[in-house]
């Protein structure tokens, strides 16, 4: 069995989970994931779709837990995890794979993400403050702040993408074509 | 997850979990049911069925059985039957409304 590894840096998990379905687009379906480390093993192209879902817990906790095995039972796969996140992929021939299906659950993802994202953004700031008086830290007061920078741009979008998604639910449900 | 007032509109997915589930299933049959159902229109997705599901055991509208299958069964209660009988109630309403004040629009 053909596999490859790619090294690879995501700030952001929607530009991750694009890349991923765009390697199986290529035959390379995600079989495991470490810490920039992702691990690809050769299928039929387009075999699956790819999801990545953040938890409110940590894999190890028993919510987590029941939320995975009811994944399983709905034909979804539990890739990998890393921290709190999770590589999810559904066959395509099982058909399309959302993970959610309304403005209420997508909303309470948003909120997830926006919190990850600003608590490890505020960690950052810290590091960078911390590091101002000391002369030997300047290259890594620079990759904090492009790492701040970074985390900035994405909080701003997914804060802009959940004020789309409250304002849609205000006026309505939300179609199933969507 | 899905969240509303104890008198407030059930959300779509709250509304036809509470249908399908007057016979007892497991989330795929969920699914299958909605989908089968709505012709396609209504889909539950994973994470949303989930959260539902989760939401409405709390509420006390339905309950897991404690059954010795792989896959988890959950069936309606009495207090979920209420709130069904209660939208059904409401969403009537709202249908004899529209039909009173759009007549004049079916030609």
């Amino acid at each position: 069995m053909k596999t490859k590894t790619v090294y690879r840096i995501f700030v952001d998990y929607e530009k991750e989970e694009k890349w991923l379905n765009e390697m199986v687009q290529t035959g390379w379906a995600l079989e495991s994931f470490r810490l920039m480390r992702y691990v690809f093993k050769q299928v039929e192209p387009g075999s699956y779709t790819y999801r990545i879902e953040l938890l409110s817990n940590l894999p190890s906790h028993p919510e987590s837990k029941a939320y995975m095995a009811f994944l399983n039972e709905v034909d979804v796969e539990v890739v990998d995890t890393s921290y709190r996140w999770i590589f999810l992929r559904k066959r395509t021939s099982d058909g399309p794979f959302q993970l959610y299906s309304d403005f209420d659950s997508m909303i309470q993802r948003e909120k997830r993400i926006i919190q990850l994202y600003g608590a490890v953004l505020a960690a950052n700031f810290v590091v960078i403050v911390a590091n101002l008086s000391n002369p030997f830290a300047q290259w890594t007061i620079l990759l904090n702040v492009v790492v701040v920078a970074m985390l900035a741009y994405a909080v701003q979008h997914h804060t802009r993408k959940m004020r789309t998604l409250k304002g849609l639910k205000a006026i309505g449900e939300m179609k199933s074509s969507d | 997850m899905t969240q509303q007032s104890s008198t407030g509109a059930l959300t779509e997915a709250v509304y036809y979990i509470l249908l399908s589930l007057q016979v007892s299933r497991h989330g795929y049959g969920m699914m299958q049911f909605v989908q089968e159902l709505s012709n396609g229109r209504v889909q539950l997705a994973p994470g949303t069925l989930y959260g539902a599901l989760s939401s409405l055991v709390e509420r006390g509208w339905i309950q897991a059985l404690d059954g010795t299958g792989r896959k988890k069964e959950y069936e309606i209660t009495e207090a979920g039957r209420e709130a069904l009988r209660s939208e059904l109630r409401r969403l009537e309403e709202l249908v004899r409304h529209g039909h009173e004040w759009t007549k004049e629009l079916d030609t």
